[in-house]
C-alpha cells in the first residue's frame, strides 16, 4: 500500500478537523502513482481502489456486448479495430472498440480498455486520418490514466477542504467549498485533454496519418458551433475541455513541426461507413439541431462521395423545419439528389409525395412509378399504389 | 439538448406513475376531443391535453395511446414543442437556440406523418423507432392509414407496436399500442385491435 504524503497528510488533516468523521481517505489503498503510464497487459490489484474502478468499467462493457446501441456492421467495426491497433501497436491486446449509435461528437476510453466510438464521430470524420487524432486522444487519456488521476486528486481535495470546518458548517461554507473542489476537478480535467491531445497526435503521426487532420476536425467542430450560434462557452475555471480554439492553435503548430509526414495516408473511413452513413444523418436530423446539422451535411456534399444522398437527407432536413419556403426547397434538394450518385429511392418518393401535396398529381405519379420500379419490394408499396390509383 | 430530454423523460415517467383512473369495460367518450370508442375489458388510463395513455399490466410493459385532434403546426405531444420555451426576446431578436420542433402540417401525406411519428417517438424513448409496412386503413370510417413500428429502450428491451391514423378536418388522430415484443405486445393485442375498431369521431351538430 503507498499513499502520497499529500494524500495522507491532507487526510489527516481533513479527518482530525472534521467532527462529522467524513474521512474520505481511509481505507483505500492506491496501486502507485497515477502518472505511471500503463503498462501493457496491465491490471490493477484487486485490493486497490483502481480495480473498483476497473470492475465497474468491465460490468458496464458485458451491458455494452449485448446493447441496442451498438452498430453491428462488421466492416465499420473491423475499420476502427485496425485504427486503435494500428495506433497504440503493442497496446492492441488491452483495447477493445465499440461503435455505438449516438448522433454525438464523442468518444469514451475506459480504464479498462473499453473504447466507445459514437456515430455522430464517424459521420464527422471527413478521413481516416481525422478519426486517428480522436482514436489516439483517447488512447491519451488510457495511457496516462486520467480517470484514476482524477478520482485520486478529487479525494485528495475533498479531504483537504474537509478542513474548511474551521469556518463553521454553515450553507455559505459548504458551498464555498464545493465550488473550490468543481473548479478543481475542471481544471484537472482540461490538462487531462491537453496531455491526451498531444498523446493523440503524437501516435497518429507515428502511424502515418495526416498530422494537419488533427487540427481540422477541431475546425469543424468551431464551423458547426458558430452555424449554430453557439456562444463559445468556454470558461477557464468551469469548462472540462480546453477551448476549441485553442485546440486547433496547438495541434497546428505540432503539424508543422511534422511537415511532410503523413503523405499518402491511407483513407478507408468513406467506405466503410458507407452502408450506415443513411442512418447517422437521419439520427443528426433527428436531434433537431437545424443549423449544425446542415453544416455537416454541407460538408459532406462538399467531400463528394454519394452526394445524392446527401442532398436527400438535406432535403428532409428542410422538410421537417416546415418554415416559409421550407418545401420548396426540400423539393430542389430532392430533384437535385434524383440526379446525383448515391441517391437513395427514396429521394424519388419524396419528390412524388411533395408533388402530391401541392396536387401536381401527374408529375407525382411519375416519381412515384419511378420510385416503385427501383424498389418494388418497398413496404410501403400498398400506400404509394393508393396515390397512383387516386393519381 | 440532454437536459431537454430529461426534462421530458422526467415528466412522461411522472405521467406515467399519477394520476391513472380506471376507464371500465364499454363505451368512452374522449372528453372535449369529439371522438369515442369502446373497450372489451377495463384499462387503467390518464390524460393531458389531448394525449390519453392507457394501460392494462403498466406503462413500461404495454400501452394504448389516443393523440386525437392534433391540429396543424402543432407537435405530437406539447413536450416536444421546444420553440414554446423560447425566450420571447430571444425570437424577435433572431437569437433563439438553434434548436427546431417536428410539427403536424396539414397537408401532409401518409409517409410524413408515419415520419412525424417515428422521429417524435424516438426523442420520448431516447432511442431509434422504425416504422415498416405503411398501407391504407380507416380509422373511425375516415379514410387513414396503418403501420407497425418497434424501438429497443433504453432498458434494452424491445418493443413493438401498430398505429393507425387518420386525417379529419385538418387534423391529425393517431392511435396506437405498443408492448414489450416478448409478452405484453401479444398478451393485450386483441383488446387494443377492439379498441381501434371501434373508435368513432363525434358527428358535427
Amino acid at each position: 500500500m503507498t499513499l502520497s504524503r499529500r494524500t495522507f497528510a491532507f487526510g489527516l488533516a481533513g479527518c482530525a478537523i472534521s467532527s462529522l468523521g467524513g474521512c474520505v481517505t481511509g481505507g483505500y489503498q492506491t496501486a502507485g502513482p497515477t502518472t505511471d503510464l500503463v503498462q501493457r497487459g496491465y491490471r490493477p490489484d484487486l485490493n486497490t481502489d483502481e480495480a473498483g474502478v476497473w470492475l465497474t468499467a468491465e460490468k458496464n462493457e458485458k451491458l455494452l456486448r449485448t446493447s441496442a446501441t451498438r452498430i453491428r456492421n462488421p466492416e465499420v467495426n473491423a475499420l476502427v479495430a485496425d485504427m486503435m491497433c494500428r495506433l497504440v501497436g503493442e497496446y492492441c491486446p488491452d483495447l477493445r472498440t465499440y461503435v455505438v449509435r449516438q448522433p454525438i461528437f464523442n468518444a469514451f476510453c475506459s480504464p479498462n480498455g473499453m473504447v466507445q466510438v459514437c456515430t455522430g464521430l464517424l459521420l464527422r470524420c471527413n478521413s481516416e486520418s481525422q478519426l486517428a487524432a480522436v482514436l489516439g486522444h483517447e488512447f491519451g487519456h488510457y495511457l496516462h490514466r486520467h480517470t484514476m488521476q482524477r478520482i485520486r486528486d478529487d479525494r485528495e481535495w475533498q479531504a483537504w477542504t474537509n478542513a474548511m470546518i474551521v469556518l463553521g458548517n454553515s450553507p455559505n461554507v459548504q458551498v464555498l467549498r464545493h465550488n473550490i473542489l468543481q473548479l478543481r476537478r475542471m481544471s484537472y480535467s482540461r490538462d487531462n485533454e491537453r496531455e491526451s491531445d498531444e498523446v493523440g497526435f503524437r501516435l497518429m503521426v507515428k502511424a502515418g496519418y495526416d498530422p494537419k487532420a488533427a487540427a481540422t476536425i477541431w475546425k469543424n467542430v468551431a464551423e458547426e458551433r458558430d452555424a449554430g450560434d453557439i456562444d463559445d462557452d468556454f470558461d477557464a475555471f468551469t469548462a472540462t475541455h480546453p477551448p476549441t480554439d485553442e485546440r486547433i492553435e496547438t495541434l497546428t503548430e505540432l503539424a508543422k513541426q511534422a511537415k511532410d509526414q503523413g503523405r499518402g495516408a491511407s483513407d478507408r473511413l468513406a467506405d466503410a461507413i458507407a452502408p450506415i452513413r443513411g442512418m447517422m444523418m437521419a439520427d443528426e436530423i433527428n436531434l433537431g439541431h437545424f443549423k449544425q446539422t446542415e453544416t455537416v451535411f454541407n460538408r459532406l456534399i462538399h467531400a463528394g462521395r454519394d452526394v445524392g444522398e446527401v442532398l436527400y437527407y438535406k432535403g428532409e432536413l428542410y422538410r421537417r423545419r416546415g418554415k416559409d419556403g421550407d418545401e420548396a426547397m426540400a423539393l430542389g434538394f430532392y430533384h437535385e439528389a434524383c440526379e446525383a450518385p448515391g441517391a437513395p429511392p427514396e429521394a424519388l418518393r419524396s419528390v412524388g409525395l411533395m408533388r402530391w401535396r401541392r396536387g401536381e398529381k401527374e408529375q407525382a405519379r411519375e416519381y412515384f412509378q419511378r420510385y416503385l420500379a427501383v424498389k418494388p419490394d418497398a413496404d410501403d408499396r400498398a400506400m404509394i399504389q393508393s396515390y397512383l390509383v387516386g393519381a | 439538448m440532454m437536459k431537454r430530454l430529461f426534462v421530458l423523460g422526467l415528466l412522461l415517467t411522472v405521467a406515467a406513475c399519477s394520476q391513472y383512473q380506471l376507464v371500465p369495460a364499454g363505451n368512452v367518450k374522449f372528453v372535449d376531443d369529439g371522438a369515442t370508442t369502446s373497450t372489451p375489458v377495463a384499462w387503467n388510463g390518464h390524460n393531458t391535453e389531448s394525449l390519453y395513455t392507457w394501460t392494462q399490466d403498466g406503462p413500461l410493459l404495454e400501452n394504448m395511446l389516443f393523440h386525437i385532434n392534433v391540429k396543424d403546426g402543432k407537435t405530437l405531444t406539447k413536450g416536444l414543442d421546444v420553440e414554446r420555451t423560447f425566450d420571447p426576446l430571444a425570437v424577435l431578436f433572431g437569437t433563439v437556440p438553434d434548436e427546431v420542433s417536428y410539427r403536424f402540417n396539414k397537408a401532409m401525406t401518409e409517409p410524413e406523418i408515419m415520419d412525424l411519428f417515428t422521429a417524435s417517438y424516438a426523442r420520448i424513448f431516447g432511442s431509434p423507432v422504425t416504422a415498416t409496412n405503411l398501407r391504407p386503413a380507416t380509422l373511425g370510417g375516415e379514410p387513414g392509414f396503418r403501420f407497425e413500428y418497434a424501438f429497443t429502450g433504453k432498458d434494452e428491451v424491445r418493443r413493438i407496436g401498430i398505429a393507425v391514423g387518420a386525417v379529419v378536418d385538418s387534423k391529425l388522430t393517431l392511435v396506437h399500442y405498443y408492448g414489450t415484443e416478448m409478452y405484453h405486445f401479444q398478451k393485450h393485442r386483441d383488446d387494443a385491435e377492439q379498441v381501434i375498431a371501434a373508435f368513432r369521431f363525434d358527428k358535427k351538430s
